[in-house]
């Protein structure tokens, strides 16, 4: 009696729980991933700001940001700041996490372009546009984080990749700055003369070797999606082209398949096997930590066009961005914090204290970063650079693309089967427009 | 006198009540907390699984729509799904028996064979399961590389060492290796306590009669460790089943996706926010855990 009793109460809770579900009558069919604006987004007071806001920071920056706040908080005596540095591991479920339990924070930084992807479940504040000005930033960032046209993250720091090379063996073999692609292959392969076991590394699997190929793409003229982010573009000559040159390097034993993680290439690099890598600017710190003192072989050089010409070719930017939360007790503040940190002043300030690079246009006319050498490459990459498309899939795609992109590279597949594959992958993922 | 119920089975009844309150009141705690953090997902996850639950319902999960079993439909036709349970299937098939027949040596061994610093090699042998799996991933990765020191000692003896992570065919043995390596400790322990009570008067009878030591090994020892046996390939199976750490850490999967493991492969589908259709991976390995579980029962249970 008691087990039917039991039996026949948990039917009827389960289907009384699933009656309960079911998307609302006024919605369309389809899950919508669009997301309407909250009406106050647009009305933000940062005159005279108070109460306590919470922030998460990642990793580096988590830990060096409450330096850099005791300054908001002398001039803005009634907020109380709480930095809370998270790593960078697992970040995007933390976030998620707790965006679903309604335990987030009220400024956060993420990683670009996620913002993209965590806009739509509607958690994030989108940015007062009066009060922050896209034009200010580079714009690749910026756009990074449109959805149906409403920003939902500012940028905060910049992260592009350029090419690290040793000095040394260059000089050695005689060889000049690369102008095209053809150049840059000759450059490395000369560098492995000149005694390096590498002449380039080039990651040949998983784990984001999509965003050194991006790039070349963009250099041979293509992208990832069309202007209105609707389909993927990568079934075209620009994006076979890119991967038959990743492929190249491979087939012509300038990079080989083993995987190396950041601080593994670093120290090979110092000892002369590695002749170059492609990275970002924290590597500026960690080259020069494993060279150590005197060490000062290292030279960075932008990415090459596709045939040749002046300029450098595209680049990657990322970095960080700065997102607000819709739960926020504390809008006015939130806002007021981000627009302070993406100020020139401040930015100039946060790239002394951490080395992270401005988003911020103005603040590079700053000579702390327009005199310093390597910096500047940085600067002149810039002159170059695309962000990923802002399109919620963001992450999903980039995977499959690892993974073809890996074939390609041990020759399972050719470069236009490959990226016919990534095309197909790509499409059924969809941009979730 | 009918309506009066006799004093001594009221009083009998009322003790009853009392116990069975002190009971659920030792066992309430856990109980709760049971029901909260592991009964409560198990039960929200399977209704997960038949609903269209993606990222962007997070902050509203009860507004979707029920869509039957699409999921496990579409699990079906997704060939990365497929092949990922081919490894988990091999990952067990290959490495509980390894894992099971090294303890259970080096349990004997322990127990019989070495007399001297004997708890060194019992503490020996159980350090690698409480290690960090990332320390070890880290210096395992070192010592794999081409030029590391595995094919160092390989060159040594004249053998150049293939470049044991990069390689699709070899990637999964080392895996399994490693993971042998690691869980061995467990079982070790399982059976070194089961070997003590192993009937002593059985083995010797046995050896006066002329049993050879693997003879007296297979007739007595084997059978009487059965249930224990039974319970370590259980345990193991149901773990390696679900292993994930290690091609997280060494080898994310790759190379082209020969480690990708189903709870790897699950993990990533809900890093992507496809809530329902992780879910509904989760469930498979769940039946197929428990397919398992019973070949292990139905095989290894004791006739009586």
């Amino acid at each position: 009696m008691h087990r039917r009793t039991a039996a026949t109460s948990v039917i009827v809770v389960a289907a009384l729980a699933l009656a309960g579900c079911g998307r609302s009558e006024t919605t369309t069919t389809e899950p919508s991933t669009s997301v309407e604006p909250s009406s106050t987004a647009a009305v933000v007071e940062t005159d005279s700001i108070e109460g306590p806001l919470e922030v998460w920071a990642i990793g580096n920056e988590g830990e060096l940001l409450p330096d850099l706040l005791t300054e908001f908080e002398e001039t803005n005596p009634d907020v109380d700041v709480t930095v809370t540095a998270i790593p960078w591991e697992g970040y995007q479920d933390k976030l998620r996490t707790a965006v679903a339990g309604g335990q987030a924070p009220d400024v956060s930084m993420v990683g670009n372009p996620y913002a993209a992807v965590l806009a739509p479940t509607g958690g994030l504040d989108p940015v007062p546009t009066d009060l922050i000005a896209g034009d200010d930033f580079f714009e690749g960032s910026w756009d990074a984080s449109i959805i149906d046209g409403i920003s939902y993250a500012v940028p905060w720091y910049i992260d592009t990749r350029v090419i690290y090379y040793r000095t040394d063996l260059a000089e050695e073999a005689g060889l000049d700055q690369p102008t095209s692609w053809t150049e840059l292959q000759d450059f490395t392969a000369g560098l492995q003369d000149a005694g390096a076991e590498l002449g380039m590394y080039l990651q040949p699997s998983g784990n984001r070797n999509s965003l050194t190929l991006l790039p070349m793409v963009w250099q041979a003229g293509g992208d990832l999606v069309n202007e209105d982010k609707t389909e993927f573009t990568i079934d075209t000559d620009a994006w076979a082209d890119a991967i038959a040159y990743y492929v190249s390097y491979f087939d012509q034993e300038i990079s080989d398949l083993t995987y190396m993680q950041t601080g593994e290439y670093e120290p090979r690099f110092v000892n002369g096997d590695v002749g170059s890598f492609v990275s970002g600017p924290f590597d500026v710190a960690m080259v020069r930590e494993q060279g150590g003192e005197g060490f000062d072989d290292v030279g960075l050089m932008t990415w090459p066009q596709q045939d040749g010409g002046d300029g450098p070719g595209t680049g990657y930017v990322g970095g960080g961005d700065l997102v607000v939360f819709e739960d926020t007790d504390n809008r006015d503040a939130a806002w007021g914090l981000v627009q302070w940190l993406t100020e020139p002043e401040t930015q100039v300030e946060w790239f002394e204290l951490s080395g992270d690079l401005p988003s911020n246009q103005a603040a590079w006319d700053d000579p702390a970063l327009a005199d310093d050498e390597l910096v500047s490459v940085f600067g002149d990459q810039m002159d170059n650079a695309q962000a990923l498309p802002g399109i919620a899939t963001i992450s999903e795609v980039l995977t499959a693309i690892d993974l073809e992109l890996e074939k390609a590279v041990r020759g399972v597949v050719t470069p236009e089967e490959a990226a016919a594959a990534m095309q197909e992958e790509a499409t059924s993922i969809g941009t979730g427009a | 006198m009918s309506d009066i119920a006799p004093p001594r089975r009221r009083a009998a009844r009322r003790r009853e009540i009392r116990t069975t309150l002190i009971a659920w009141g030792f066992a309430l705690p856990f109980t709760v907390l049971f029901a909260v953090f592991m009964a409560w997902p198990v039960a929200q996850s399977l209704v997960m699984s038949v609903t269209d639950m993606g990222i962007a319902d997070l902050r509203t999960p009860f507004a979707v729509d029920f869509v039957g079993l699409d999921n496990f439909v579409a699990l079906f036709h997704d060939e990365r799904f497929l092949h990922s349970l081919t490894n988990t299937a091999y990952f067990v098939v290959v490495g509980v028996p390894l894992t099971i027949v090294g303890a259970l040596a080096v349990a004997t061994g322990v127990n019989s064979g070495i007399t001297r610093l004997r708890t060194m090699f019992r503490v020996g042998f159980y350090i690698p399961v409480v290690t960090s799996i990332i320390a070890v991933a880290t210096i395992w990765r070192f010592m794999l590389q081409p030029d590391g020191i595995l094919n160092q000692l390989l060159g040594e003896v004249g053998i150049t060492g293939p470049a044991w992570l990069q390689s699709t065919s070899l990637a999964m043995p080392v895996i399994i290796v490693m993971a042998a390596w690691r869980n061995m400790g467990t079982v070790m322990v399982i059976f070194l306590a089961a070997l003590q009570g192993v009937p002593r008067d059985h083995l010797e009878a046995a050896m006066v009669d002329g049993a050879s030591t693997w003879q007296r090994f297979r007739h007595i020892t084997l059978p009487a460790l059965r249930p224990v046996m039974l319970f370590a390939c259980v345990i193991t199976g149901v773990s390696y089943l679900q292993f994930f750490e290690e091609p997280y850490v060494m080898t994310q999967g790759g190379p082209l996706d020969a480690t990708l493991s189903t709870t790897y492969y699950t993990f990533s589908q809900f890093g992507f926010g496809h809530y329902s259709y992780a879910s509904a991976a989760s469930y498979v390995l769940f039946v197929a855990i428990l397919a398992l579980t019973v070949l292990q029962f139905r095989l290894l249970r004791s006739e009586d």
